[in-house]
Protein backbone atom coordinates (compact mmCIF):
# COMPACT_ATOMS: atom_id res chain seq x y z
CA UNK A 1 0.00 0.00 0.00
CA UNK A 2 1.05 3.65 -0.87
CA UNK A 3 0.57 4.77 2.25
CA UNK A 4 2.76 2.36 4.02
CA UNK A 5 5.60 2.69 1.66
CA UNK A 6 5.87 5.98 2.29
CA UNK A 7 6.15 6.01 5.83
CA UNK A 8 8.70 3.61 5.81
CA UNK A 9 10.90 6.16 2.97
CA UNK A 10 10.42 8.65 5.78
CA UNK A 11 11.18 6.51 8.25
CA UNK A 12 14.68 5.72 6.43
CA UNK A 13 15.48 9.22 5.48
CA UNK A 14 14.78 10.48 9.06
CA UNK A 15 16.77 8.09 9.99
CA UNK A 16 19.70 8.70 8.32
CA UNK A 17 19.13 12.65 8.58
CA UNK A 18 19.37 11.98 12.44
CA UNK A 19 22.79 10.15 11.93
CA UNK A 20 24.09 12.20 9.57
CA UNK A 21 23.19 15.16 12.38
CA UNK A 22 24.90 13.24 15.20
CA UNK A 23 27.74 12.60 13.37
CA UNK A 24 28.08 16.72 12.77
CA UNK A 25 27.27 17.14 16.32
CA UNK A 26 30.17 15.61 17.53
CA UNK A 27 32.17 17.15 15.17
CA UNK A 28 31.49 20.92 15.01
CA UNK A 29 32.03 23.18 17.76
CA UNK A 30 34.53 25.78 18.81
CA UNK A 31 37.07 23.14 17.11
CA UNK A 32 36.64 20.76 14.03
CA UNK A 33 37.18 17.21 15.26
CA UNK A 34 36.26 14.33 13.06
CA UNK A 35 35.00 11.43 15.14
CA UNK A 36 36.05 8.93 12.70
CA UNK A 37 39.32 9.48 11.82
CA UNK A 38 40.01 10.65 15.94
CA UNK A 39 38.69 7.20 16.77
CA UNK A 40 39.90 5.01 13.80
CA UNK A 41 43.55 6.39 13.22
CA UNK A 42 45.38 8.62 15.51
CA UNK A 43 46.38 8.19 19.10
CA UNK A 44 48.63 10.44 20.69
CA UNK A 45 48.99 13.06 23.05
CA UNK A 46 48.33 15.63 20.49
CA UNK A 47 45.00 14.51 20.24
CA UNK A 48 44.24 13.83 23.72
CA UNK A 49 42.52 17.10 24.30
CA UNK A 50 40.59 16.50 21.16
CA UNK A 51 39.59 13.16 23.17
CA UNK A 52 38.37 14.53 26.18
CA UNK A 53 36.24 17.04 24.14
CA UNK A 54 34.56 14.43 21.68
CA UNK A 55 33.90 11.52 24.62
CA UNK A 56 33.27 14.13 27.81
CA UNK A 57 31.45 16.77 25.96
CA UNK A 58 30.30 16.27 22.87
CA UNK A 59 28.95 12.74 23.01
CA UNK A 60 26.76 13.21 25.87
CA UNK A 61 25.32 16.32 24.35
CA UNK A 62 24.11 14.43 20.81
CA UNK A 63 23.15 11.46 23.14
CA UNK A 64 20.85 13.71 24.53
CA UNK A 65 19.89 15.35 21.33
CA UNK A 66 18.43 12.86 19.73
CA UNK A 67 16.42 11.12 22.96
CA UNK A 68 15.11 14.68 24.19
CA UNK A 69 14.17 15.47 20.64
CA UNK A 70 12.89 12.22 20.35
CA UNK A 71 10.83 11.78 23.19
CA UNK A 72 9.13 15.48 22.66
CA UNK A 73 8.41 14.95 18.92
CA UNK A 74 6.89 11.79 20.04
CA UNK A 75 4.96 13.05 22.78
CA UNK A 76 3.48 15.71 20.87
CA UNK A 77 2.10 13.05 18.24
CA UNK A 78 0.56 11.16 20.91
CA UNK A 79 -0.95 14.25 22.88
CA UNK A 80 -2.22 15.53 19.43
CA UNK A 81 -3.81 11.78 18.85
CA UNK A 82 -5.64 11.11 21.73
CA UNK A 83 -6.95 14.86 22.15
CA UNK A 84 -7.83 15.05 18.30
CA UNK A 85 -6.21 17.87 18.51
CA UNK A 86 -3.60 19.65 16.34
CA UNK A 87 -2.08 22.50 18.97
CA UNK A 88 -1.66 19.77 21.56
CA UNK A 89 2.08 19.54 22.68
CA UNK A 90 3.71 19.16 26.28
CA UNK A 91 5.21 22.44 26.56
CA UNK A 92 1.89 24.37 25.14
CA UNK A 93 -0.02 21.96 28.07
CA UNK A 94 1.96 22.98 31.10
CA UNK A 95 3.81 19.98 31.04
CA UNK A 96 7.61 21.32 30.74
CA UNK A 97 6.81 23.87 33.11
CA UNK A 98 5.39 21.57 35.90
CA UNK A 99 8.53 19.51 35.35
CA UNK A 100 10.52 22.37 35.77
CA UNK A 101 8.68 23.36 38.40
CA UNK A 102 9.70 19.38 40.09
CA UNK A 103 13.16 19.99 39.01
CA UNK A 104 13.39 23.42 40.75
CA UNK A 105 11.90 22.27 44.00
CA UNK A 106 14.41 19.39 44.28
CA UNK A 107 17.15 21.24 43.57
CA UNK A 108 16.05 23.84 46.48
CA UNK A 109 14.99 21.50 48.82
CA UNK A 110 18.37 20.16 48.76
CA UNK A 111 16.78 16.41 47.53
CA UNK A 112 19.47 16.17 45.09
CA UNK A 113 22.09 16.22 46.73
CA UNK A 114 21.00 13.37 48.46
CA UNK A 115 20.04 11.32 46.09
CA UNK A 116 20.99 11.40 42.21
CA UNK A 117 17.60 10.16 40.90
CA UNK A 118 15.64 13.21 42.59
CA UNK A 119 15.74 15.43 40.18
CA UNK A 120 13.96 13.26 37.03
CA UNK A 121 11.69 11.87 39.66
CA UNK A 122 10.17 15.09 41.32
CA UNK A 123 10.52 16.12 37.50
CA UNK A 124 8.25 13.18 36.61
CA UNK A 125 5.80 14.08 39.09
CA UNK A 126 5.33 17.32 38.16
CA UNK A 127 4.81 16.24 34.52
CA UNK A 128 2.24 13.65 36.15
CA UNK A 129 0.21 16.09 38.29
CA UNK A 130 -0.10 18.47 35.32
CA UNK A 131 -1.00 16.21 32.97
CA UNK A 132 -3.45 14.70 35.49
CA UNK A 133 -5.03 18.24 35.99
CA UNK A 134 -5.43 18.88 32.19
CA UNK A 135 -7.11 15.60 32.24
CA UNK A 136 -9.33 16.82 34.80
CA UNK A 137 -9.81 20.13 33.38
CA UNK A 138 -9.91 19.81 29.15
CA UNK A 139 -10.48 16.32 29.06
CA UNK A 140 -13.98 16.07 28.54
CA UNK A 141 -14.24 18.72 26.35
CA UNK A 142 -13.63 19.00 22.91
CA UNK A 143 -13.35 22.66 22.58
CA UNK A 144 -9.47 23.78 21.63
CA UNK A 145 -10.07 26.57 23.18
CA UNK A 146 -10.50 24.87 26.64
CA UNK A 147 -7.96 22.60 26.31
CA UNK A 148 -5.25 25.75 25.80
CA UNK A 149 -6.46 28.49 28.18
CA UNK A 150 -5.79 25.05 30.65
CA UNK A 151 -2.50 24.68 29.31
CA UNK A 152 -2.10 28.47 29.98
CA UNK A 153 -3.27 28.02 33.46
CA UNK A 154 -1.17 25.57 34.35
CA UNK A 155 1.61 26.91 33.04
CA UNK A 156 1.35 30.06 34.64
CA UNK A 157 0.69 28.00 37.71
CA UNK A 158 3.69 26.33 37.60
CA UNK A 159 5.28 29.43 36.39
CA UNK A 160 4.54 31.23 39.64
CA UNK A 161 5.16 27.94 41.96
CA UNK A 162 8.58 28.21 40.42
CA UNK A 163 8.77 32.01 41.08
CA UNK A 164 8.06 31.44 44.49
CA UNK A 165 10.36 28.38 44.83
CA UNK A 166 13.11 31.66 43.54
CA UNK A 167 12.40 34.02 45.44
CA UNK A 168 12.36 31.86 48.43
CA UNK A 169 15.82 31.08 47.91
CA UNK A 170 18.43 32.79 49.84
CA UNK A 171 21.39 32.43 47.56
CA UNK A 172 21.29 34.79 44.52
CA UNK A 173 23.67 33.18 42.69
CA UNK A 174 21.81 29.88 42.80
CA UNK A 175 18.91 31.59 41.55
CA UNK A 176 20.37 33.31 38.41
CA UNK A 177 21.84 29.35 38.00
CA UNK A 178 18.41 27.81 37.98
CA UNK A 179 16.91 30.72 35.91
CA UNK A 180 19.06 29.63 33.10
CA UNK A 181 19.05 26.07 33.90
CA UNK A 182 15.50 26.38 32.77
CA UNK A 183 15.95 28.51 29.30
CA UNK A 184 16.44 25.13 28.76
CA UNK A 185 20.28 23.86 27.26
CA UNK A 186 22.17 20.86 26.66
CA UNK A 187 25.38 22.51 27.50
CA UNK A 188 28.02 20.92 29.53
CA UNK A 189 26.12 17.95 30.02
CA UNK A 190 27.63 14.59 30.60
CA UNK A 191 27.30 10.99 30.65
CA UNK A 192 25.21 11.09 34.30
CA UNK A 193 22.60 13.36 32.87
CA UNK A 194 22.87 10.53 29.89
CA UNK A 195 22.19 7.91 32.49
CA UNK A 196 19.84 10.02 34.70
CA UNK A 197 17.34 10.63 31.79
CA UNK A 198 17.46 7.95 29.11
CA UNK A 199 16.50 4.89 30.63
CA UNK A 200 13.22 6.93 31.52
CA UNK A 201 12.80 8.09 27.94
CA UNK A 202 12.95 5.14 26.86
CA UNK A 203 10.14 3.81 29.17
CA UNK A 204 8.31 6.90 28.41
CA UNK A 205 8.52 6.29 24.49
CA UNK A 206 7.79 2.49 24.94
CA UNK A 207 4.73 3.31 26.56
CA UNK A 208 3.74 6.34 24.23
CA UNK A 209 4.11 4.06 21.51
CA UNK A 210 2.07 1.42 22.74
CA UNK A 211 -0.94 3.09 21.82
CA UNK A 212 -0.44 3.81 18.10
CA UNK A 213 -3.29 1.56 17.04
CA UNK A 214 -5.53 3.09 19.76
CA UNK A 215 -4.85 6.66 18.63
CA UNK A 216 -5.58 5.23 14.71
CA UNK A 217 -8.78 4.32 16.38
CA UNK A 218 -9.94 7.57 18.17
CA UNK A 219 -9.81 9.13 14.80
CA UNK A 220 -13.49 8.29 14.78
CA UNK A 221 -13.99 9.20 18.00
CA UNK A 222 -14.10 7.88 21.53
CA UNK A 223 -17.39 5.72 20.77
CA UNK A 224 -16.53 4.25 18.00
CA UNK A 225 -12.81 3.61 19.15
CA UNK A 226 -14.15 1.48 21.92
CA UNK A 227 -16.57 -0.15 20.02
CA UNK A 228 -13.18 -1.37 17.89
CA UNK A 229 -12.26 -3.19 21.21
CA UNK A 230 -9.95 -0.38 22.41
CA UNK A 231 -9.40 0.16 26.05
CA UNK A 232 -10.02 4.59 26.10
CA UNK A 233 -8.79 4.49 29.72
CA UNK A 234 -5.96 2.15 29.15
CA UNK A 235 -4.69 3.98 26.58
CA UNK A 236 -5.20 7.44 28.35
CA UNK A 237 -2.99 6.05 31.33
CA UNK A 238 -0.74 4.97 28.05
CA UNK A 239 -0.40 8.61 26.98
CA UNK A 240 -0.84 10.34 30.24
CA UNK A 241 2.11 7.68 32.27
CA UNK A 242 4.65 8.36 29.34
CA UNK A 243 4.60 11.54 28.48
CA UNK A 244 4.93 12.69 32.26
CA UNK A 245 7.63 10.06 32.43
CA UNK A 246 9.59 10.64 29.38
CA UNK A 247 9.11 14.27 29.07
CA UNK A 248 9.35 14.85 32.72
CA UNK A 249 12.84 12.78 32.36
CA UNK A 250 13.81 14.96 29.42
CA UNK A 251 13.34 17.91 31.19
CA UNK A 252 15.01 17.17 34.38
CA UNK A 253 18.33 16.99 32.16
CA UNK A 254 17.64 19.92 29.85
CA UNK A 255 15.50 21.98 31.19
CA UNK A 256 12.31 23.04 29.42
CA UNK A 257 12.58 22.88 25.53
CA UNK A 258 9.22 24.18 24.23
CA UNK A 259 7.40 23.49 20.87
CA UNK A 260 9.53 20.59 19.59
CA UNK A 261 6.22 18.51 20.08
CA UNK A 262 3.98 21.17 18.29
CA UNK A 263 6.22 21.47 14.83
CA UNK A 264 7.39 18.22 14.29
CA UNK A 265 4.46 16.62 14.00
CA UNK A 266 2.47 19.15 12.35
CA UNK A 267 5.12 18.94 9.53
CA UNK A 268 5.21 15.35 9.04
CA UNK A 269 1.46 15.00 9.28
CA UNK A 270 0.73 15.66 5.74
CA UNK A 271 3.75 13.16 4.56
CA UNK A 272 2.59 10.19 6.20
CA UNK A 273 -1.26 10.83 5.25
CA UNK A 274 -2.62 11.77 8.50
CA UNK A 275 -2.95 8.56 10.49
CA UNK A 276 -1.97 9.50 14.23
CA UNK A 277 -0.53 5.73 14.57
CA UNK A 278 1.82 6.50 11.21
CA UNK A 279 2.55 9.71 12.68
CA UNK A 280 4.62 8.39 15.82
CA UNK A 281 7.73 7.15 14.84
CA UNK A 282 8.46 10.08 11.97
CA UNK A 283 7.76 12.06 15.05
CA UNK A 284 10.22 10.91 17.46
CA UNK A 285 12.61 10.49 14.40
CA UNK A 286 11.90 14.39 13.37
CA UNK A 287 12.01 15.30 17.45
CA UNK A 288 15.22 14.22 17.11
CA UNK A 289 16.34 15.89 13.70
CA UNK A 290 15.30 19.02 14.90
CA UNK A 291 16.58 19.18 18.25
CA UNK A 292 19.97 18.37 16.90
CA UNK A 293 19.92 20.82 14.17
CA UNK A 294 19.02 23.83 16.53
CA UNK A 295 21.78 22.34 19.12
CA UNK A 296 24.57 22.84 16.22
CA UNK A 297 22.73 25.68 15.38
CA UNK A 298 22.91 27.16 18.60
CA UNK A 299 26.97 26.86 18.66
CA UNK A 300 27.53 27.57 15.34
CA UNK A 301 26.05 31.07 14.97
CA UNK A 302 26.35 32.27 18.32
CA UNK A 303 29.60 30.11 19.62
CA UNK A 304 30.06 33.11 22.28
CA UNK A 305 26.78 33.87 23.54
CA UNK A 306 25.89 30.99 24.91
CA UNK A 307 22.41 31.22 23.37
CA UNK A 308 20.42 28.60 24.91
CA UNK A 309 18.23 26.21 23.04
CA UNK A 310 15.06 26.48 24.91
CA UNK A 311 15.33 29.95 23.69
CA UNK A 312 15.57 29.00 19.88
CA UNK A 313 13.01 25.91 19.87
CA UNK A 314 10.50 28.82 21.46
CA UNK A 315 11.55 31.83 18.37
CA UNK A 316 10.91 29.20 16.21
CA UNK A 317 8.19 27.98 17.59
CA UNK A 318 6.36 30.55 18.94
CA UNK A 319 5.91 32.51 15.84
CA UNK A 320 4.92 28.89 14.12
CA UNK A 321 1.88 28.43 16.65
CA UNK A 322 1.15 31.93 16.25
CA UNK A 323 1.05 31.26 11.79
CA UNK A 324 -0.82 27.58 13.02
CA UNK A 325 -3.54 29.67 14.64
CA UNK A 326 -4.33 32.04 11.85
CA UNK A 327 -4.72 29.50 9.78
CA UNK A 328 -6.84 27.52 11.59
CA UNK A 329 -10.24 28.21 10.50
CA UNK A 330 -13.31 26.80 11.63
CA UNK A 331 -13.53 24.56 8.63
CA UNK A 332 -10.10 23.14 8.67
CA UNK A 333 -10.64 21.64 12.29
CA UNK A 334 -9.62 18.22 11.94
CA UNK B 1 -25.50 -16.43 19.28
CA UNK B 2 -28.02 -14.24 21.70
CA UNK B 3 -27.82 -10.61 22.49
CA UNK B 4 -30.20 -9.74 25.04
CA UNK B 5 -30.99 -7.12 27.92
CA UNK B 6 -32.86 -7.29 30.73
CA UNK B 7 -34.01 -4.47 33.16
CA UNK B 8 -31.91 -2.00 31.70
CA UNK B 9 -32.05 1.63 33.57
CA UNK B 10 -29.55 4.33 32.75
CA UNK B 11 -29.54 7.53 34.16
CA UNK B 12 -27.69 10.64 33.55
CA UNK B 13 -27.62 13.10 36.12
CA UNK B 14 -31.14 13.32 37.81
CA UNK B 15 -33.07 11.71 34.38
CA UNK B 16 -33.87 8.68 33.97
CA UNK B 17 -33.41 7.91 30.07
CA UNK B 18 -34.11 4.24 30.23
CA UNK B 19 -36.47 2.30 32.42
CA UNK B 20 -37.17 -1.29 32.70
CA UNK B 21 -35.92 -1.91 28.87
CA UNK B 22 -35.83 -5.72 28.43
CA UNK B 23 -35.42 -7.05 24.65
CA UNK B 24 -34.03 -9.45 22.54
CA UNK B 25 -32.36 -10.33 19.96
CA UNK B 26 -31.64 -13.93 18.99
CA UNK B 27 -32.14 -14.57 14.60
CA UNK B 28 -31.26 -12.91 11.59
CA UNK B 29 -33.90 -10.16 11.18
CA UNK B 30 -33.94 -6.16 10.52
CA UNK B 31 -35.05 -4.00 13.55
CA UNK B 32 -36.06 -1.25 13.23
CA UNK B 33 -35.81 1.29 16.71
CA UNK B 34 -38.43 4.02 16.64
CA UNK B 35 -39.69 6.29 18.88
CA UNK B 36 -39.86 9.98 19.34
CA UNK B 37 -36.99 12.25 19.90
CA UNK B 38 -35.67 11.96 23.19
CA UNK B 39 -36.72 8.44 23.61
CA UNK B 40 -33.41 6.90 24.35
CA UNK B 41 -32.70 4.90 21.24
CA UNK B 42 -29.43 6.41 20.87
CA UNK B 43 -28.89 5.79 24.56
CA UNK B 44 -29.99 2.32 24.29
CA UNK B 45 -28.17 1.74 21.12
CA UNK B 46 -24.57 2.48 23.21
CA UNK B 47 -25.88 0.47 25.94
CA UNK B 48 -26.33 -2.72 23.76
CA UNK B 49 -23.00 -2.03 21.58
CA UNK B 50 -21.08 -1.95 25.29
CA UNK B 51 -19.98 1.38 24.73
CA UNK B 52 -21.53 2.79 27.87
CA UNK B 53 -22.17 0.78 31.22
CA UNK B 54 -25.85 0.36 32.31
CA UNK B 55 -27.19 -0.68 35.98
CA UNK B 56 -29.23 -4.01 34.33
CA UNK B 57 -27.78 -6.48 32.95
CA UNK B 58 -26.66 -6.87 29.22
CA UNK B 59 -25.90 -10.08 27.82
CA UNK B 60 -24.16 -11.73 24.54
CA UNK B 61 -24.21 -15.60 24.38
CA UNK B 62 -25.29 -15.37 27.84
CA UNK B 63 -22.09 -13.28 28.88
CA UNK B 64 -22.37 -10.28 30.05
CA UNK B 65 -20.71 -7.53 27.96
CA UNK B 66 -18.58 -5.71 30.54
CA UNK B 67 -16.46 -9.48 31.57
CA UNK B 68 -15.77 -9.64 27.46
CA UNK B 69 -12.58 -8.64 26.18
CA UNK B 70 -13.11 -5.34 24.04
CA UNK B 71 -11.36 -6.70 20.95
CA UNK B 72 -13.55 -9.78 21.24
CA UNK B 73 -16.63 -7.97 21.53
CA UNK B 74 -15.80 -6.04 18.65
CA UNK B 75 -16.01 -8.96 16.62
CA UNK B 76 -19.17 -9.72 17.73
CA UNK B 77 -21.52 -6.11 17.43
CA UNK B 78 -20.31 -3.19 15.32
CA UNK B 79 -21.92 0.02 16.34
CA UNK B 80 -22.32 3.01 14.22
CA UNK B 81 -23.33 6.00 16.15
CA UNK B 82 -25.43 9.03 14.57
CA UNK B 83 -22.58 11.47 14.33
CA UNK B 84 -20.07 11.67 11.19
CA UNK B 85 -16.90 11.99 12.84
CA UNK B 86 -13.48 12.05 11.51
CA UNK B 87 -10.75 13.54 13.44
CA UNK B 88 -7.38 14.16 10.84
CA UNK B 89 -7.50 14.45 6.80
CA UNK B 90 -7.88 10.43 6.79
CA UNK B 91 -8.59 8.70 3.23
CA UNK B 92 -11.62 6.73 2.71
CA UNK B 93 -9.81 3.22 2.36
CA UNK B 94 -7.92 4.29 5.84
CA UNK B 95 -11.40 4.40 7.14
CA UNK B 96 -12.45 1.55 5.87
CA UNK B 97 -9.80 -0.25 6.92
CA UNK B 98 -10.04 0.88 10.84
CA UNK B 99 -12.87 -2.03 10.83
CA UNK B 100 -10.20 -4.21 11.18
CA UNK B 101 -8.94 -3.28 14.15
CA UNK B 102 -10.62 -5.92 16.75
CA UNK B 103 -8.77 -8.35 14.45
CA UNK B 104 -5.41 -7.00 16.04
CA UNK B 105 -5.32 -6.09 19.01
CA UNK B 106 -1.98 -6.58 19.30
CA UNK B 107 0.85 -3.70 18.35
CA UNK B 108 2.93 -5.62 15.93
CA UNK B 109 0.49 -7.94 13.80
CA UNK B 110 0.23 -5.62 10.31
CA UNK B 111 -3.06 -5.99 8.34
CA UNK B 112 -3.20 -9.94 6.21
CA UNK B 113 -4.83 -11.14 3.44
CA UNK B 114 -8.90 -11.81 5.10
CA UNK B 115 -8.51 -7.77 6.21
CA UNK B 116 -7.67 -6.69 2.46
CA UNK B 117 -10.06 -8.92 1.33
CA UNK B 118 -13.18 -7.55 3.73
CA UNK B 119 -11.96 -3.73 2.91
CA UNK B 120 -12.37 -4.46 -0.28
CA UNK B 121 -15.70 -6.33 -0.22
CA UNK B 122 -17.09 -3.77 2.18
CA UNK B 123 -16.11 -0.93 -0.12
CA UNK B 124 -17.99 -2.66 -2.80
CA UNK B 125 -21.00 -3.00 -1.29
CA UNK B 126 -21.13 0.72 -0.52
CA UNK B 127 -19.98 1.45 -3.75
CA UNK B 128 -17.46 4.27 -2.09
CA UNK B 129 -14.51 2.95 -4.72
CA UNK B 130 -14.76 5.61 -6.96
CA UNK B 131 -13.58 7.81 -3.91
CA UNK B 132 -11.05 5.60 -1.42
CA UNK B 133 -8.25 7.79 -2.06
CA UNK B 134 -10.36 10.78 -1.40
CA UNK B 135 -9.99 13.00 2.06
CA UNK B 136 -13.32 12.14 3.71
CA UNK B 137 -14.19 16.14 4.74
CA UNK B 138 -13.92 16.45 0.77
CA UNK B 139 -16.83 14.11 0.40
CA UNK B 140 -20.59 14.67 0.41
CA UNK B 141 -22.99 13.92 3.18
CA UNK B 142 -24.05 10.81 1.39
CA UNK B 143 -20.49 9.85 0.34
CA UNK B 144 -19.22 10.23 4.18
CA UNK B 145 -22.90 8.18 5.45
CA UNK B 146 -21.45 5.62 3.26
CA UNK B 147 -17.68 5.22 3.78
CA UNK B 148 -18.74 5.01 7.54
CA UNK B 149 -21.45 2.25 6.57
CA UNK B 150 -18.24 0.14 4.68
CA UNK B 151 -16.10 0.84 7.68
CA UNK B 152 -18.66 -1.23 9.98
CA UNK B 153 -19.38 -3.64 7.15
CA UNK B 154 -15.53 -4.37 7.23
CA UNK B 155 -15.93 -5.00 10.78
CA UNK B 156 -17.21 -8.63 9.70
CA UNK B 157 -19.30 -8.54 12.85
CA UNK B 158 -22.95 -10.78 13.39
CA UNK B 159 -24.62 -8.18 15.01
CA UNK B 160 -24.76 -4.29 13.29
CA UNK B 161 -26.03 -1.36 15.66
CA UNK B 162 -26.32 1.57 13.57
CA UNK B 163 -27.94 4.98 15.00
CA UNK B 164 -29.98 6.63 12.32
CA UNK B 165 -27.92 5.51 9.41
CA UNK B 166 -30.41 6.96 6.72
CA UNK B 167 -30.00 10.21 8.05
CA UNK B 168 -29.13 12.76 5.52
CA UNK B 169 -29.53 10.45 2.67
CA UNK B 170 -31.06 10.97 -0.59
CA UNK B 171 -34.44 8.66 -0.96
CA UNK B 172 -32.40 6.38 -3.55
CA UNK B 173 -29.30 5.75 -0.98
CA UNK B 174 -32.20 5.74 2.33
CA UNK B 175 -33.94 2.59 0.42
CA UNK B 176 -30.69 0.86 -1.25
CA UNK B 177 -29.44 1.02 2.17
CA UNK B 178 -32.41 -0.96 3.69
CA UNK B 179 -31.79 -3.04 0.73
CA UNK B 180 -28.54 -3.65 1.54
CA UNK B 181 -29.05 -4.25 5.42
CA UNK B 182 -31.98 -6.85 4.36
CA UNK B 183 -29.48 -8.62 2.04
CA UNK B 184 -26.74 -9.07 4.64
CA UNK B 185 -29.65 -10.24 6.71
CA UNK B 186 -30.95 -13.04 4.43
CA UNK B 187 -27.57 -13.85 2.97
CA UNK B 188 -25.01 -13.40 5.83
CA UNK B 189 -27.68 -14.36 8.83
CA UNK B 190 -26.58 -10.85 10.71
CA UNK B 191 -29.03 -9.27 13.13
CA UNK B 192 -29.13 -5.34 12.16
CA UNK B 193 -30.52 -2.92 14.49
CA UNK B 194 -31.45 0.73 13.19
CA UNK B 195 -32.88 3.41 15.01
CA UNK B 196 -35.19 5.19 12.22
CA UNK B 197 -37.16 8.58 11.83
CA UNK B 198 -38.62 7.88 8.96
CA UNK B 199 -41.89 5.96 9.91
CA UNK B 200 -42.12 5.03 6.10
CA UNK B 201 -38.74 3.37 5.88
CA UNK B 202 -39.02 1.18 9.06
CA UNK B 203 -42.59 -0.19 8.09
CA UNK B 204 -41.46 -0.91 4.68
CA UNK B 205 -38.14 -2.86 5.41
CA UNK B 206 -38.11 -3.94 8.21
CA UNK B 207 -38.99 -7.25 10.17
CA UNK B 208 -39.65 -6.48 13.47
CA UNK B 209 -40.22 -2.93 14.98
CA UNK B 210 -39.25 -1.92 18.45
CA UNK B 211 -41.11 1.39 19.81
CA UNK B 212 -39.39 3.06 22.15
CA UNK B 213 -41.13 5.82 24.35
CA UNK B 214 -40.21 8.16 27.46
CA UNK B 215 -37.43 5.39 28.48
CA UNK B 216 -39.22 2.43 27.92
CA UNK B 217 -40.37 -0.01 25.70
CA UNK B 218 -43.90 0.85 24.58
CA UNK B 219 -43.97 -1.89 22.09
CA UNK B 220 -41.81 -4.59 20.42
CA UNK B 221 -43.50 -6.86 17.47
CA UNK B 222 -44.30 -7.51 13.46
CA UNK B 223 -44.76 -3.87 11.50
CA UNK B 224 -48.42 -4.48 11.51
CA UNK B 225 -48.69 -5.09 15.55
CA UNK B 226 -46.55 -2.40 16.80
CA UNK B 227 -47.15 0.75 13.91
CA UNK B 228 -51.18 0.64 15.04
CA UNK B 229 -52.82 3.82 14.27
CA UNK B 230 -53.86 4.17 18.02
CA UNK B 231 -50.15 3.10 18.82
CA UNK B 232 -48.26 6.11 16.66
CA UNK B 233 -50.53 8.36 17.12
CA UNK B 234 -50.16 8.47 21.14
CA UNK B 235 -46.83 8.19 21.26
CA UNK B 236 -45.70 9.96 18.53
CA UNK B 237 -48.88 12.63 18.53
CA UNK B 238 -49.49 12.09 14.71
CA UNK B 239 -52.04 10.47 12.27
CA UNK B 240 -50.80 8.06 9.87
CA UNK B 241 -51.57 6.36 6.90
CA UNK B 242 -51.03 3.26 5.70
CA UNK B 243 -50.74 1.87 1.89
CA UNK B 244 -50.42 -1.89 1.37
CA UNK B 245 -47.58 -2.81 -0.96
CA UNK B 246 -46.75 -5.82 -1.98
CA UNK B 247 -47.83 -8.16 1.07
CA UNK B 248 -46.18 -5.89 3.61
CA UNK B 249 -47.38 -2.71 5.26
CA UNK B 250 -46.21 0.90 4.25
CA UNK B 251 -46.90 3.59 7.31
CA UNK B 252 -46.74 7.14 6.65
CA UNK B 253 -47.40 10.60 9.18
CA UNK B 254 -50.05 12.63 8.00
CA UNK B 255 -51.16 15.52 10.20
CA UNK B 256 -50.76 16.17 14.20
CA UNK B 257 -53.58 14.86 16.39
CA UNK B 258 -55.51 17.19 18.05
CA UNK B 259 -55.49 16.57 21.63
Amino acid sequence: MGARRRLLGLSLGLAVLTALLFYLSLALGQVWIDPLSLWLFETGPSTAADHIILTEIRTPRAILSVFIGGILGLSGAVLQGLLRNPLAEPGLLGVSASASLGAVIAIYSGLTTLFAYALPFSALGGALISVMLLRLLAGRSTNILVLILTGIAITSLAGALTSLTLNLSSNPFAALEIVFWMMGSLTDRSFVHVSLSVPLIILGAILLFSTARALDALSLGQDVAHSLGIHLRRTQIMAVLGTAIGVGAATAVSGAIGFVGLIVPHLLRPLVGNKPGHLLPVSALGGAVFLLTADIAVRILFPANDLKLGVVTALIGAPFFLWLLFTFHRGDKP
Amino acid sequence: MILEARSVLFQRGEKQILQDVSVQFDRPELIGLIGPNGAGKSTLMKLLAGVLPCDGLITLGGRALQTIPAPLLAQHIAYLPQERTVHWALNCQEIVALGRTPYHPGLFRGPVREDDQAIETAMAYMDVHAFKDRVFKTLSGGEQARVLIARVLAQETAFILADEPTNGLDPAHQIGLMQLFRRFVTDQQKIILVSLHDLALASRWCDRIILLNKGSIAADGDVADVMTKTQIGSVYGVSTAQLIIGERPLITPVDLLKQ
